[in-house]
């Protein structure tokens, strides 16, 4: 028995090297901050970089109808984000939780609202998102044995598995790993890109410029058709409010946060711009349209016997963009346990690694069984795409209410009013649009978020449960802090 | 050392207390009362004696005491060091490596699976690599009749070349060009007089030509018909045979038959006609066989005198660059050596050509070596191919043989007539056995060939009604394989009143171009003697151009729809097929899916199309429709799961391959 206690008793005592940054009392176990400047870009570039680009610039295209629009319609959207991401500095910097929405929505409006966007997330958006990210993953990474059919999709499914359980590793074994994971990732995403945009250069050198000669010809010039290119190229955007998900995380988050997106959402709007330009450079409008591969095609022009080097580029953005996905989903968690809104266990840290490893584990099981369903999820993700611009609309709202209602907070960064403003009425654009264009998916949305409503009143807001179920959650807390050596976060005073 | 699990509690809740007591700034909502609840229970005598006397018990009953005292939620959990502690013990430990050692080994069996999949799973399907006359589709003309240039009341030639536009408006690709020798007409000129030259009526060899090289230049195929099995009584051959003459004195089949006035016939064979096939020959004083009418002897084909004849002519023919040849009644070049009577079918009936079983006079097994020998000479032009398509009367399991032995022997197409017996279309259980049976007889990596009318009998309008003729349209152009459009069909010509030698001219009335019947419809200045069907008021090409549910627009759509890659390489299915309903999908990897359904019966019938076992659509998008379809429209989404179709309606669907894997 001395044997077995004699350890914990030393390693208490004596900190071991990991311990060392703590703060000053021995017990206290809290996540560190490891994001600096290029891991905070990292998060937002590699996590809005997904697939999309690579893979079917079309839907804009298809909607606008002609080149010229097309890329107005990104330049507009990128523009759009940025005035979003501003925004959302401001927010990460007066409000410097973890948790992005999620802690915007409680700090303005209580925890019922907060709760079912948490809800969303937990049960539908971030699952579907990582399992459709890996699928695609495993779908290029198989491709190559496959090249002219489809791989068969139980191979695909299982990589994606592979995926999601390898990055699910990383994430809860280290932060710093995960981080670097991110920034790697993005470089290799960016690079791709890049290859992309100068190779566009050239064949524009060399006068291929046929397409751009007459670039609104052929133009849409119906509501319906702008709005629906809108809200594809500003779903190619998504992801500029991943920062803020981990803003506990950041060094110095004050100045890094700011910066780093308005370092990130410049880069992201000119590679999507350019490299559309690129693809217009070798391939005509049809040909984009029913292209399931876009920069496949447009990389076998002119990367010859290298032309492989595409699929596995895009492979690798994916990974990335799993990771970030992982990585962020596991804060939001841990934010929503840590204020009572998800069982204790996920609000835990682990005592020597400290990594949020159960909110970890959690998301990426979920993950992994949301592969199961891989028939449903893309209908799934599409439902609950009017609740995210809803979470947004509401985070933006939020700031809005909040300058009005304390108008005393400290905020280091404070944009003129019209910049919420201008970006909420985009929000009410959008939401509006989606109802009158797709009410039936919307309403499914509504109602999966409406089914937080009874779990937050049984589990949430009843504070008198039954002895024995407390009992229940206790003994299984414990097991969980026993065998992953997980504690509660301590408070770090600063 | 026994009291520290109990220590540390208290430790670590003072501290933690304190803590919350300095920093509140974090936190939104604050259970610093419940902690303090904790502080006071877990430093309560009990627990610290609870603690030290169960030492054994110590993973299940510290828990346990630690929480009896009602913890109200949330429950901070256990603090670092007590986590530490228990974590520390064996049972965790073994419990914690059992749990990594499952999730390591279900990651390597995760990826260990995945190449497991990849290195097993069957390579892509490469489409397959295909000769023009695989994925071809033929138009059948008979030249008297199509269209006539020069006023002398018969087809020609230049007619045709100058409706090429037309043809190829059709989307088909090869024209199958019907008899065109030099010939008295006797059997709508497959009574040849001369091989080598063109008739008088139809043009001239520079007609020919003319009319090959602007066939190529359009991108168009020309088969010709070859007629080796029989020639004209005015041949010169023939004249010479008669006579005697030694170098041609076997180039038919000549026995000893008694005299005139006292015929005693070699055998009990009939020629088509139901008269015997043994004609007398008065100058010769022997008898000749023919399989047709008397004024058509059978060339013997056992003299290699006729067969080099044979080949020069063939090679004459192909010098002149036509693209292949379709073998005239291949099955008859043939009869018993030893001329063995043939058995009744039945001994009391009538005397026609269907009492008899032609085990002797068809199919005979040096029929092959001859299609062989002729392959040879196609195959000596090299690429592209020169093809063989032989005519033959008989079950899909004949056509087997046609297809040659070898690889590079017998035809490449024998004619199918499958959908030719269709006389009344009322089953699609009917016509699943017709088409299966087809299939199921062809052999390993051969293509299979269809047609719905030909030139003998009736057309396929007069034989199923035109309200079913879009359907069968519909098979015929979409079913795997070559199919061969008889011209006028596709405009839903039916057959002429009157007719004449077994029904030879049913089918071979005039195109009618135009709806003035009483101007022979447009096929000629020169109307005196020609008869056209007064249907052509409705059925002509003028007028179904611009009907959007004609025919023709119907025909059309087909043709053009068979061009897609999925009728080209896909593979076949047959989906649903009920007493009325008869239905297939074309597919292949990585293409559209489509799915023909038509309503053979005559009941409308609603059936669930959906695709549950094979892809799970359920949505579709309408691509082609018989003309008599109002329910449906071009482009239209939908609902696979309720398709309504009345008699004669026929419906093509399609749905885009299901890649679940992209984005």
């Amino acid at each position: 028995m001395e044997k077995e206690v004699g350890p914990v008793y030393g390693k208490t005592t004596e900190p071991s090297k990991s311990d060392t940054m703590e703060s000053g009392d021995q017990s206290g176990v809290h996540m560190k901050k490891e994001l600096g400047l290029f891991g905070a870009v990292a998060i937002i570039v590699g996590t809005i970089i997904g697939s999309g680009i690579f893979v079917s610039p079309a839907g804009v295209l298809k909607d606008t109808g002609s080149v010229g629009l097309s890329l107005l319609v990104w330049i507009g959207c990128g523009v759009l984000s940025t005035i979003g991401a501003l925004c959302y500095a401001e927010l990460g910097t007066t409000i410097t939780k973890s948790g992005a929405d999620y802690a915007y929505l409680y700090e303005a409006f209580g925890p019922l609202p907060a709760f079912l966007q948490l809800w969303v997330n937990l049960i539908v958006i971030r699952p579907t998102s990582q399992a459709i990210v890996a699928l695609t993953f495993g779908n290029y990474i198989i491709k190559p044995a496959f090249p002219e059919c489809s791989p068969p999709p139980v191979a695909v499914s299982l990589l994606a598995a592979v995926c999601i359980v390898t990055l699910t590793i990383i994430n809860a074994m280290s932060v710093r790993v995960a981080a670097r994971v991110q920034g790697l990732f993005t470089v290799a995403k960016l690079a791709a890109l890049v290859l992309i945009i100068i190779a566009g250069i050239v064949f524009m050198a060399m006068g291929k410029v046929n397409n751009f000669k007459k670039p609104f010809e052929g133009s849409v010039t119906d509501v319906k058709g702008i709005s629906l290119a809108i809200y594809s190229a500003l779903f190619s955007y998504a992801g500029w409010n991943f920062l803020n998900f981990v803003t506990e995380e950041i060094e110095d988050s004050q100045k890094t946060l700011p910066r780093a997106i308005y370092i990130s959402l410049p880069i992201v709007s000119f590679v999507y711009v350019m490299a559309n330009v690129a693809y217009f450079t070798r391939m005509d409008v049809p040909e984009i349209i029913s292209s399931l591969e876009t920069a496949v095609i447009f990389g076998n022009k002119f990367l010859g016997v290298m032309s492989w080097i595409i699929p596995v580029f895009v492979a690798l953005s994916c990974f990335g963009g799993v990771n970030g996905l992982l990585f962020t989903s596991g804060r939001l968690f841990f934010v929503g346990a840590r204020e009572g809104h998800l069982p204790e266990v996920m609000g835990m840290i682990h005592s020597k690694r400290l990594t949020p490893l159960p909110a970890i584990l959690f998301t990426g099981a979920l993950s992994v069984i949301m592969l199961m369903f891989s028939d449903n999820i893309y209908s799934l993700i599409n439902y609950v795409s009017f609740v995210q611009w809803l979470s947004v609309g509401g985070s933006i709202a939020a700031m809005i209410y909040l300058r009005y209602k304390r108008p005393n907070m400290d905020r280091p960064i404070k944009f003129n009013i019209a910049i919420p403003i201008i970006f909420i009425g985009a929000c009410i654009f959008l939401l509006v649009a989606s109802l009158f264009a797709a009410p039936r998916d919307t309403g499914l949305g509504c109602l999966i978020t409406l089914t937080g409503i009874p779990v937050y009143f049984i589990f949430i807001a009843w504070k008198n449960k039954p002895k024995s179920f407390n009992r229940i959650v206790v003994s299984w807390t414990n097991a969980f802090q026993k065998i992953f050596e997980v504690v509660r976060q301590t408070e770090k005073c600063e | 050392m026994i009291t520290l699990p109990g220590y540390y509690i208290i430790i670590l809740y003072t501290s933690y207390s304190s803590l919350q007591a300095v920093c509140t700034s974090g936190k939104m909502s604050n259970n610093q009362e419940n902690v303090k609840d904790a502080e006071s229970q877990a430093t309560s005598a009990d627990d610290v004696t609870a603690l030290s006397t169960s030492e054994q018990k110590v993973k299940i009953s510290d828990a346990r005491d630690f929480t009896s005292k009602e913890l109200p939620p949330p429950y901070a959990g256990m603090g670092k060091e007590m986590v530490l502690h228990h974590s520390g013990t064996p049972g965790w430990k073994r419990a914690r490596k059992i749990l990594l050692l499952v999730f390591w080994g279900s990651w390597v069996a995760l990826l260990g699976s995945v190449i497991y999949i990849t290195v097993t799973h069957p390579r892509c399907k490469l489409r397959p690599s295909m000769q023009w006359w695989q994925k071809t589709s033929f138009y059948h003309i008979y030249p008297a009749t199509y269209l006539d240039s020069d006023g002398d009341g018969s087809g020609d030639l230049n007619g045709i070349k100058s409706k090429l536009d037309y043809i190829k408006g059709l989307h088909v690709e090869t024209i199958w060009l019907g008899a065109f020798y030099k010939s008295p007409l006797e059997d709508y000129g497959y009574d040849v007089s001369d091989y080598r030259d063109v008739d008088g009526r139809y043009g001239s060899l520079e007609d020919f030509d003319g009319l090959l090289e602007q066939i190529h230049a359009e991108g168009l195929k020309l088969v010709i018909d070859f007629i080796p099995n029989h020639s004209s009584d005015k041949h010169t051959w023939f004249e010479r045979s008669v006579a005697r003459d030694p170098l041609y004195d076997n180039y038919y089949i000549w026995r000893d038959c008694g005299t005139q006035t006292n015929l005693s016939l070699p055998n009990n064979w009939l020629s088509i006609s139901g008269d015997p096939a043994w004609t007398y020959h008065p100058i010769r004083g022997q008898c000749y066989f023919h399989q047709y009418l008397p004024s058509m002897p059978d060339l013997n084909l056992r003299n290699e005198d006729v067969r080099v004849e044979l080949d020069n002519i063939l090679r004459y023919w192909l010098d002149r660059g036509v693209d292949g040849v379709k073998v005239d009644s291949a099955d008859r070049l043939f009869e018993d050596l030893y001329l063995r009577d043939e058995v009744s079918t039945n001994p009391s009936a009538v005397k026609d050509y269907d009492s008899l079983h032609h085990n002797m006079t068809r199919n005979q097994p040096e029929v092959l070596d001859m299609l062989n020998r002729w392959r040879g000479v196609l195959d000596s032009y090299g690429s592209p191919d020169r093809i063989m398509v032989t005519d033959t009367v008989g079950s899909p399991g004949d056509l087997k043989d046609y297809y040659g032995k070898t690889r590079n022997g017998g035809a490449h197409l024998p004619l199918n007539h499958e959908l030719v017996q269709v006389t009344n279309v009322t089953n699609g259980i009917a016509i699943s056995e017709l088409i299966s049976g087809s299939l199921d007889n062809l052999p390993e990596s051969s293509t299979i060939h269809w047609m719905l009318g030909e030139q003998n009998g009736h057309r396929v309008a007069s034989r199923v009604g035109l309200d079913k003729l879009d359907i069968l349209h519909m098979l015929l152009l979409l079913l795997p394989g070559v199919p061969t459009s008889y011209y006028g069909d596709e405009i839903g010509m039916t057959s002429a009143s009157s007719s004449t030698y077994l029904n030879r001219g049913l089918s071979r009335s005039v195109m009618q171009w135009n709806p003035d019947y009483q101007k022979c419809s447009g096929f000629s200045t020169n109307c005196s003697n020609i008869l056209v069907n007064p249907s052509a008021a409705t059925y002509n090409v003028q007028n179904e151009t611009v009907d959007l549910s004609s025919h023709l627009t119907v025909f059309r759509n087909l043709t053009e729809l068979r061009l897609e890659d999925t009728f080209v390489y896909g593979e076949f299915a047959e989906h649903i097929v009920t007493e009325n309903i008869y239905s297939f999908r074309r597919y292949f990897d990585g293409m559209d899916t489509y799915l023909v359904s038509i309503n053979a019966g005559d009941i409308a019938e609603t059936v669930d199309m959906s695709t549950k076992v094979v892809d799970g659509s359920t949505q579709a998008t309408v691509v082609a429709l018989t003309g008599n379809v109002t329910e449906y429209s071009l482009d239209q989404e939908v609902d696979l799961s309720e398709i309504k179709l009345s008699p004669g309606q026929g419906v093509v669907v399609s749905w885009p391959y299901v890649i679940k894997q992209y984005l």
